[in-house]
């Protein structure tokens, strides 16, 4: 309950025995070491660089396989974050038999490797597209060159431009012969004499092509200089180098298998870096090391037994003084644990602070409750909550099972507003049983009465908020002052029911003029409060009568909760709907529309239930943190985490 | 980039409102009054309609942007995506009502002007509210999802944030769906 009692505990020991006492201290889970600001300890660097270094090439290996395999993830564990798990003795053996350095080598060569075959597969093939064309030309690539008398030339021209060669230029100087013909071009063997108009590269230009040279692309491919031969040399060399690629793939795909044991590895180095850093930052002097840290006042025990195994160290634990900085850690039962999740999301309570979850609990639980607002959506909440847990390793499970008992209040504000599932009873169970066992327990229907409703939702808000400065009270007076805490904040805790009595009393629902004197009880006392702080006589009264102005507050406050009944309305209505129009589709199709009714109802119910279900939860919680915690709350606690095995990427089970 | 958009949908919305009003006020004696009750109930679902789409969009590229640079982040970011989606449920909701009210679904009542009116204006506090506060809760979302790459641990309060923003949707929306019960007289 609250917050857990905490030691202070330092520990005093030989320098030496530094590593091997922080790795007891991980596997023994129980002290939350402080950290210091780093201090300069040069002679420590190597072994950094030594864990950078490891850590950088695994991650390089663990990218390089993460292209070969990857750890299979179902969608639900999206959600939950849960990670794949090993075994302990696997871990050990592991952490004992990887080389990383040799790992690392080889991946870089492989990748390397493949990058290289890559770019000569693609350079080859670039050169068989230019090849490929000319393959039935049978004069060797080096002989297509001036020789003493003739210019020859390889052409690439329209090939409609052959037909008129004729027209445009003389060509009684002019050979050529047509190697190929593709889409409309045509691959030409030219000739002319040297000395005559006009030249081969004018009979080129004036055809419209281009001429060609092939050397650079036979180059190293053919002795003859043969395009058939350079062509079927480039087609063996890239065989070979698939052939190699494939082999490196298999090879690679071989040593992926093991990124299981690589992301272990990670862990292993995080943890060892992590507990280094905290050794660097723990004070020392030249023999002895200092740790401090705090300790569950429960587990001290455990801590100093785990540590007996050391002969020189010595262990202090004692209270922790007024001002320090104690870690938070919440200690509840287990039907109020689950609602620490609602806490943690706005912060740790203060050490000396009250811990604020058990007066949250129950109206989280009824607020939650109210916004969704159907019997059924509650089943399945608490079903799908105790398969989750059933089947799912969770390392935090408040968050799921508070949704499970959320499912349960909303089951019954579902039963108490006759929704389950909406309206469905009434529109496709009419006059049955089941029609009657639903409405049995209805009392209110927020659909066509939405202002009892409302009254009850600013009626819970109104109780919400007194417990709100009940608890102040109860707060303040722990702390010592019980004085200020009755004036201050008793007299609203007497003033506000007083109030609404008095109202109450007005509007003939009560017949009794107690609750009027009540409220004037708190007005005074209110007043009394604001003036007694005022040490000018004459801005007394003035002070007493300011005193009311947090009514404001309260009341805006309280028109806050209107939201319950805007978000109950709305998966409600949202709720009539899809049973409506799952009921207008059976005559919107003729015999067979039946078929669809269980469609929309299953999907028009699951988005309402997992939206609704969104809002609920995030309301209700603003409902704690704006409304509720602004009364009491301060907050701002540090979470108590104790020094552990870091757990990035794996869980480590025993 | 999106806060700039904001003031653009904005005006969009307010224009398509002021056409509608402008369209009620010349011609609604000749269109009568269901069609203004029909105008009002469209408005409230387009315009909180108008509101979830751009939020959501803009917050669903981020997302996915980020699923991109860490996939273990998706199931943190899904929620902060859906959040802004919820004003475009509450629009059809007001819609919705508007509907029932004039017994749409058990042969449509024959409204007079006035009371078409009436429909029309109840239905404008949903539809303002949503469209506005869809697109600035929005804009907390984006700017929550930093939150989740930053500090993934602390990703609910995250979520609380943009639930300020919220409130006045669910205040528009609870206005609206009061004034559609309670206050038109049919």
């Amino acid at each position: 309950m609250a917050v857990a009692r905490m030691r202070k505990v330092t520990i005093f020991a030989y320098e030496d025995l530094g590593e091997s006492i922080f790795e007891t201290l991980r596997d023994l889970e129980v002290l939350h070491v402080t950290k210091r600001e780093s201090r300069d300890l040069s002679y420590y660097e190597e072994d950094e660089d030594k864990y950078d270094e490891k850590l950088s090439q695994l991650s390089v290996i663990k990218s390089y396989f993460e292209q070969y395999t990857s750890i299979e993830k179902s969608f639900l564990d999206m959600f939950t974050g849960a990670k794949p798990q090993m075994s302990y003795e696997e871990f050990k053996r592991v952490v004992a038999g990887c080389d990383v350095d040799e790992v690392f080598v080889t991946v870089q060569k492989h990748g390397k490797r493949l990058k290289e075959i890559d770019q000569a597969i693609q350079e080859l093939t670039q050169r068989v597209e230019v090849l490929a064309p000319w393959v039935e030309l049978d004069i060797p690539i080096p002989e297509i060159r001036p020789t003493k008398t003739c210019d020859m030339q390889l052409a690439i021209v329209p090939s409609n431009s052959l037909n008129h060669v004729g027209d445009e230029i003389s060509t009684e100087y002019v050979h050529f012969h047509e190697v190929w013909r593709e889409h409309g071009n045509s691959g030409v063997w030219l000739v002319t004499l040297l000395d005559q108009e006009p030249s081969l590269s004018a009979v080129v230009s004036a055809l419209g092509g281009v001429s060609v040279n092939l050397s650079r692309e036979i180059e190293g491919y053919s002795e003859t200089g043969s395009v058939k031969e350079a062509l079927n040399n480039i087609e063996k060399t890239v065989s070979d180098l698939l052939a190699e690629r494939e082999e490196i793939l298999s090879k690679d795909g071989e040593m992926a298998q093991d990124l299981m044991g690589i992301l272990a590895l990670i862990d292993y180095y995080l943890d060892k870096q992590n507990l280094f850093e905290l050794r660097k930052s723990t004070p020392k002097t030249r023999f002895t090391l200092v740790i401090e840290g705090y300790a569950k006042a429960k587990e001290i025990d455990k801590l100093r037994d785990g540590l007996s195994i050391y002969k020189d160290i010595e262990i202090v634990d004692e209270e922790p003084g007024e001002d320090e900085d104690v870690p938070v850690f919440l200690e509840n039962n287990v039907l109020i644990r689950p609602f620490e999740f609602v806490t943690n999301i706005y912060g740790y309570p203060q050490y000396n602070e009250m811990d604020p979850t058990p007066f949250l609990a129950p109206f989280f639980w009824i607020f939650f409750a109210m916004c969704l607002g159907d019997a059924i959506y509650g089943i399945i909440l608490s079903i799908f909550s105790i398969w989750f847990i059933k089947t799912q390793s969770l390392e935090d499970d408040k968050l799921i099972r508070l949704l499970g008992y959320c499912g349960v209040s909303t089951l019954f504000a579902g039963a108490l507003m006759g929704s389950w599932f909406g309206d469905l009873p009434s529109t496709f169970f009419g006059g049955t049983a089941i029609e009657r066992f639903t409405s049995k327990f209805a009392v209110l229907d927020p659909v066509n009465d939405p202002i009892t409703l409302l009254v009850v939702s600013l009626g819970l808000g109104i109780v919400h908020l007194w417990v709100g400065i009940i608890v102040k009270m109860l707060g303040t007076i722990r702390e010592g002052a019980v004085f200020d805490a009755i004036v201050d904040d008793g007299s609203w805790v007497v003033f506000i029911p007083g109030l609404i009595l008095w109202v109450l009393s007005l509007m003939g629902m009560i017949q009794s003029s107690i609750p009027l004197y009540i409220m004037i009880v708190g007005a005074v006392m209110i007043m009394w409060s604001g003036a007694r702080n005022q040490p000018n006589i004459f801005m007394k009264p003035i002070s007493a009568v300011g005193g009311f102005y947090n009514i404001v507050s309260y009341f805006s406050d309280t028109l806050s909760y209107a939201r319950i009944l805007a978000l109950g309305l709305a998966s409600a209505i949202i709720g009539v709907v899809v049973n409506m129009i799952a009921a207008l589709i059976v005559d919107m199709v003729p015999g067979v529309g039946w078929v669809f009714v269980p469609v929309i109802l299953i999907v028009g119910h699951l988005f309402n239930l997992v939206i609704n279900a969104l809002g609920s939860f995030i309301h209700s919680g603003r409902l704690q943190y704006v409304e509720f915690f602004s009364k009491f709350f301060e907050g701002g606690g540090t979470p108590f985490r104790p020094l552990k095995r870091v757990r990035k990427n794996i869980m480590v089970i025993d | 980039m999106f806060e700039g958009m904001i003031g653009k949908w904005v005006l969009i919305g307010c224009l398509i409102l002021v056409g509608m009003l402008i369209v009620g006020l010349f011609f609604g004696p000749f269109l009568g009054g269901n069609v203004l009750a029909l105008m009002g109930a469209g408005l409230a679902v387009a315009l909180g309609g108008i509101g979830s789409i751009v939020a959501v969009g803009a917050t669903g590229e981020k997302a996915a942007g980020m699923t991109a640079e860490n996939p273990d982040n998706f199931g943190r970011l899904l929620p902060l995506q859906a959040l802004p989606g919820t004003q475009g449920i509450y629009g059809f909701l007001v819609g919705f009502l508007a509907l029932v009210k004039m017994e749409a679904f058990a042969g449509v009542l024959e409204l007079s002007l006035e009371q078409g009116w009436q429909v029309f204006f109840a239905c404008l506090p949903c539809a303002l509210s949503c469209l506005i506060s869809g697109l600035y809760q929005a804009k907390v979302c984006l700017s929550g999802m930093d939150i989740v790459a930053k500090k993934p641990e602390e990703s609910g309060k995250a979520l609380i944030l943009p639930a300020m923003v919220e409130t006045y949707a669910v205040l528009g929306l609870l206005a609206s769906v009061l004034m559609i019960m309670f206050a038109v007289k049919i």
